[in-house]
């Protein structure tokens, strides 16, 4: 990856564009955290990929590409997230849609809908994307052992709710 | 609902392909877009070649006309300190370059910095739009050309330009838009001009000495001097058709550099202020101008060693060959058939087995400076479990999860 990263940044519209499809999934993934329309989802990746080929050039270091890009995506998805908000007064995650299911296929959308709202996030990037817990908390601005307890808290929540459940 | 297991969490947030043709068209829309922009800096670039080309031989003649029939003005020309010297052990590839540099300007306190020569015009002190660039020192060897560069501002630099050049490392970077031609002809029968691949450098390690005057060290990898097979060739260029168009001819030994700046701008950095998600995309602070210059290269390979080892173990993995310069040290690794030197890691660990630090742009070329490396010891890993498994803190995993190892002694 971080030869194409180099070439991208030297200006090369194909590599870059390559880079970006090689991590589409990924940004799709963690947009789904934040958003299950499927609309939102788009906007916040192409205006991750339109700021990453803007500011490309200025990454230092190629093999920390993918964090850098993730960067950009939560910002974006922060961003139109507390948008989102003040223009409908929402106030919690939305149920999953229907378009959602056919998107994402009904295990994945099943897994994302069972989780917490406000961990939804942090699970995809820990198990999905393969980030340590301390890069989590780097890319979203928390400490390593809160993202690590959200994770343990999450899973506790999931119990409990299966235990209501059956 | 139903409760999940770890592993069944990574299989299913990790497989899962997502499809949605609404991403596609918008990325497509995106796409389209930068392929566009592509084409137009293009034509602005070669453009700019050419005309930053006669620009600098109309402004060099002027200038030596000016300068003789105005003494006085070029009188002002400064004596300087090393740039080298200043921050040399500040920059992600240190070394002691002052001790092996070229000198282009006079250093103040030296028999050469007397005020007679100060009185000689240099064409490596030029000022536009309230800003002077000189170039102080050069230093060039089989790994890299080193530029010992000062820009100093009329005006105070704003405190976000200094703060956001610092970013996450414990150097300062300043970023510089800039096309550069190389005239190799002599050293390797080749002449080419700026393009894909080509020694132009966009950003400048270094440290602030206050906040008008910013000191650093520009590095241009051997890896950048490429020959172009295919002058007339207007399609896309590939990765897959990259080998078709262009050779790496490596760091010739004696040849004329170009290089033209025509903007100075604040490195960009991450905030990190999560509380206002949005605002975290700096806006460069920018100014704007033309510093043309023409340098006259002479590589020096002293205790440069190149050692071509060329062994391959059972299953295809080797090294082909290490060099070590004064400063840095890479290895070139040989991969078994079909594999691509993306998909790997190649991480090397000094005589002591601690692992060494990749200098600023390349990752695998790594700094050596002040370490023992009488003795180092190679290793290729795959490019994901480096990442995930043997960088940084992780360091101790290396040996466990490289796919090959080498010891390498470099004899005294």
């Amino acid at each position: 990856m971080k030869v194409l990263v180099r070439r991208a940044q030297k200006g090369s519209a194909d590599c870059f564009i390559r880079l970006m499809e090689e991590n589409k999934q990924t940004l799709m993934r963690v947009a789904y955290g934040f958003f299950q329309n499927e609309e939102d989802v788009a906007d916040a990746v192409a205006q991750t990929v339109a700021d990453a080929y803007e500011h490309i050039r200025e990454l230092k270091k190629p093999e920390y590409f993918k964090t850098w890009l993730v960067r950009i995506l939560i910002n974006n998805c922060n961003r139109m997230y507390n948008e989102n908000r003040k223009t409908t007064g929402l106030e919690n995650f939305p149920e999953i849609a229907q378009e959602s299911y056919e998107m994402a296929g009904v295990e994945f959308a099943d897994m994302i809908s069972s989780l917490p709202e406000e961990d939804r996030v942090i699970f995809q990037l820990y198990y999905g994307e393969n980030f340590t817990a301390k890069e989590i908390g780097e890319l979203l601005g928390k400490k390593e052992s809160t993202v690590k307890s959200r994770l343990h808290r999450g899973k506790e929540k999931l119990r409990e709710k299966m235990k209501l459940i059956c | 609902m139903r409760e999940y297991t770890n592993q069944e969490y990574r299989d299913v947030l990790r497989n899962t392909s997502l499809n949605s043709p609404l991403v596609d068209e918008k990325l497509a829309q995106v796409y389209g877009k930068i392929r566009r922009e592509e084409k137009k800096k293009k034509g602005r670039r070669m453009k700019k070649v050419f005309a930053g080309v006669s620009l600098m031989a109309a402004s060099f003649a002027l200038m030596i006309v000016f300068c003789a029939a105005n003494p006085a003005l070029a009188a002002k020309l400064p004596i300087m300190g090393s740039f080298f010297k200043e921050v040399e052990e500040k920059v992600s590839y240190k070394g002691d370059y002052s001790s092996r540099s070229e000198k282009l300007i006079p250093e103040s306190g030296t028999e050469e910095g007397t005020e007679e020569s100060a009185e000689a015009e240099s064409p490596y002190v030029q000022t536009d739009n309230g800003a002077t660039i000189s170039l102080g020192e050069i230093y060039c060897n089989d790994m890299a050309l080193y530029i010992g560069i000062q820009i100093k501002t009329e005006e105070p630099l704003s405190k976000e330009f200094i703060e956001e050049s610092m970013g996450q490392w414990d150097y300062s970077t300043i970023g510089i838009h800039s096309t550069a031609t190389a005239d190799v002809a002599e050293s390797v029968g080749l002449a080419f001009s700026d393009g894909l691949g080509m020694p132009s450098p966009y950003f400048i390690e270094g440290a602030f000495e206050d906040d008008c005057t910013f000191t650093g060290i520009i590095r241009i990898d051997a890896s950048e001097f490429v020959e172009d097979l295919t002058p007339d060739y207007d399609g896309e260029i590939t990765v897959e058709n990259w080998d078709e168009h262009f050779r790496r001819i490596g760091m010739p030994d004696k040849f004329q550099y170009q290089l033209s700046i025509d903007k100075i701008f604040d490195s960009y950095t991450w905030t990190g202020d999560y509380d206002h998600p949005g605002e975290h995309i700096q806006i460069p602070e920018c100014i704007e101008g033309n510093w043309n210059f023409t340098l006259d290269i002479k590589k020096d390979n002293s205790d440069c060693i190149v050692k071509e080892i060329n062994e391959r173990d059972e299953n295809g993995f080797g090294i082909a060959k290490i060099t070590k310069t004064p400063y840095e040290i890479q290895a070139e690794a040989i991969l078994p058939e079909g594999e691509s030197m993306a998909d790997y890691f190649v991480a090397i660990r000094d005589a002591q087995g601690k692992p060494l630090e990749s200098q600023g742009g390349y990752a695998e070329i790594y700094n050596i400076y002040q370490r023992d490396v009488s003795k180092v010891t190679v290793y290729i890993c795959d490019y994901v479990t480096y990442m995930d498994e043997c960088k940084a803190e992780n360091w101790e995993n290396l040996p466990e999860k490289a796919v090959y190892a080498k010891e390498i002694t470099f004899e005294e």
